[in-house]
């Protein structure tokens, strides 16, 4: 049977929720065209407790089978020369049809020589579609298609993986990933750590930066420059994954990074959203907001299409009102 | 320290300038080195090179057979000029503005047997001249990797606003090698199949419009 391997990249200890959407991806695509699922950690040493706990919330969220790789090299953020040959070894031994690296920069780092180690073809800021095709009277089959945007953003380029006939490699976008639904409980397979290739090399990792958030959030809202107190009111009423981003902030390198999977523009933005975020995939829903100035009357009326103080004041008091509403 | 910063030979993407200002800012003793291989007609449609800062040489690898030479060809081609060069540090964009997947700078790697590096914000020469520091952004935060040299890294796109204003620079006179130079038979570029999906022509991303009430809504919904 085919397999799917999903890579899990850990921060602060846990799982990241591209990591999890990418391994629902992998999950829904298992379902639909026959495969078992991977979920491949990359770790420094860990105590077993808290190794069952992260293969127990990763099975729960998809993976049929658990694989880890714990090693001192591999305690610092995901880089090609420390935590490569972990994925190519895994992928030399499972042969792969398809391996999913979450959003968050991963893909980045080590999509491109792992899908020149394998011979796959390389898909950043994809989308999955699964297609039916009904074969009567035999049962039906799915068609398992990745797309992205050219960079240029003139088409998509599009792979059926099932006529490829080679692996691919694809990095998604962070997108929603259902509540656990899978077995509680997977046993943990572990990998030996292949010995660095280069061994002269070290690395040595910063704090968590400010605006790390950015690169792993679900949902952008993208608005004109505004004064922190603005801010601050708007993002204490905000969920979770949801990461308010200024033009002012437009050069943040997290940004280049993100892939959201919803993306709010607010009427005072008025950068090219495209320019600055260039990972939005095809699934990725661009929402213009606008004033409703039939409901909203005068306070509506005067708010100047340029005024990010009254944008974000405005989405304040929607998020009042919808919380309220029954 | 020898920098190499690859570009495309048509054209510089957003990414190859943010390369380009890497190797730039790195200091004065250090020799920056820009590379694009190509044939000639991707050439003659190349505009004005726009570095940020000084530039000791430029050189060209043209060949009719690379108008449409695949990344893996491009990657080998270019490791031997950074083999030509004697680069201590390769730089390249890590995504083109055309198809933007960053496979070339993983291919250099490849070919030099060197370590790869992406989401690099500044590399800097050490006390040894045979390793280099590199500052890559991953996991969320900011790496420091002493690495061996050469080192291959690619530099992620800046944001429109942050490009270089133009400037006068005087720039040296373009090198031209051809495959003999670099002592590459022309057997060796072979066409690899292309695995980068069939182009779909389409309208453009989908935008809707809402309403502020719309849109808290759907925050909390999802």
């Amino acid at each position: 049977m085919a397999s799917i391997l999903a890579y899990i990249e850990l921060r602060q200890g846990s799982i990241t929720d591209p990591s999890r959407f990418a391994l629902a991806e992998a999950r829904r695509v298992a379902d639909g065209a026959g495969a078992t699922v991977f979920a491949l950690f990359t770790v420094g040493v860990l105590d077993q407790s808290e190794m069952d706990r992260l293969a127990s919330e990763a099975s729960a969220a998809g993976a049929d089978r658990v694989l880890c790789a714990s090693a001192e090299a591999l305690v610092g953020p995901p880089l090609d020369p420390t935590h490569g040959g972990v994925l190519a070894q895994v992928a030399d031994h499972l042969r792969p049809l398809l391996v999913l690296l979450p959003a968050g920069g991963s893909a980045a780092q080590l999509g491109p020589s792992l899908a020149i180690r394998m011979g796959a073809a390389f898909m950043n800021s994809a989308s999955i579609e699964l297609h039916r095709e009904d074969r009567t009277p035999d049962p039906p089959s799915w068609r398992v298609l990745l797309c992205r945007w050219r960079a240029a953003r003139d088409g998509h380029r599009t792979i059926d993986v099932g006529d490829l006939e080679r692996p691919v490699v694809a990095g998604l976008a962070a997108g929603p990933f259902p509540a656990a639904a899978g077995a509680p409980y997977a046993e943990v397979e572990m990998i030996p750590c292949p010995d660095l290739r280069f061994s002269s090399l070290s690395v040595a990792s910063g704090p968590p930066e400010a605006s790390a958030a950015v690169e792993a959030c679900r949902c952008l809202i993208w608005s004109g420059a505004a004064s922190p107190q603005a801010r601050q009111a708007l993002q204490r009423t905000l969920p979770s994954d949801t990461c308010l981003v200024s033009e002012a902030e437009a050069t943040l390198p997290s940004l280049v990074q993100a892939a959201p999977e919803d993306v709010l523009v607010l009427p005072s933005a008025t950068l090219p959203l495209t320019a600055f975020v260039p990972r939005l995939t095809p699934a990725a829903r661009i929402v213009l907001v606008a004033y409703d100035r039939s409901r909203e009357g005068k306070t509506a009326a005067l708010a100047s299409s340029s005024d990010a103080e009254s944008d974000l004041a405005a989405l304040v008091t929607a998020l009042a009102s919808a919380k309220e509403a029954p | 320290m020898i920098i190499l910063v690859c570009v495309e030979p048509a054209g510089l993407s957003a990414a190859s300038r943010a390369a380009l200002r890497v190797a730039c800012d790195t200091g004065p003793s250090v020799r920056v080195v820009v590379a694009s291989a190509g044939s000639a007609q991707q050439f003659r449609k190349s505009p004005t090179l726009d570095p940020p800062g000084p530039i000791e040489r430029i050189v060209r690898l043209q060949e009719s057979a690379l108008g449409d030479a695949n990344c893996d060809t491009t990657a080998m081609l270019l490791a031997e000029i950074a083999r030509h060069v004697k680069a201590q540090v390769v730089l390249a964009g890590e995504q083109s503005d055309a198809e933007g997947q960053g496979l070339v700078a993983a291919g250099i790697a490849n070919h030099l047997h060197a370590p790869y590096l992406a989401g690099v914000a500044a590399v800097a020469a050490t006390d040894r001249p045979d390793r280099v520091e590199v500052t890559s952004r991953s996991g969320g935060c900011l790496c420091r990797v002493i690495s061996p040299a050469p080192v291959v890294t690619a530099v992620p796109p800046l944001g429109r606003t942050a490009e270089t204003p133009t400037t006068d620079v005087t720039l040296p006179k373009v090198e031209v090698l051809s495959l003999a130079d670099l002592g590459v038979e022309a057997s060796r570029l072979v066409r690899r199949p292309d695995l980068r999906g069939t182009l779909v022509s389409t309208p453009g991303q989908v935008v809707r419009n809402t309403t502020f009430d719309q849109a808290a809504r759907l925050l909390l919904r999802r």
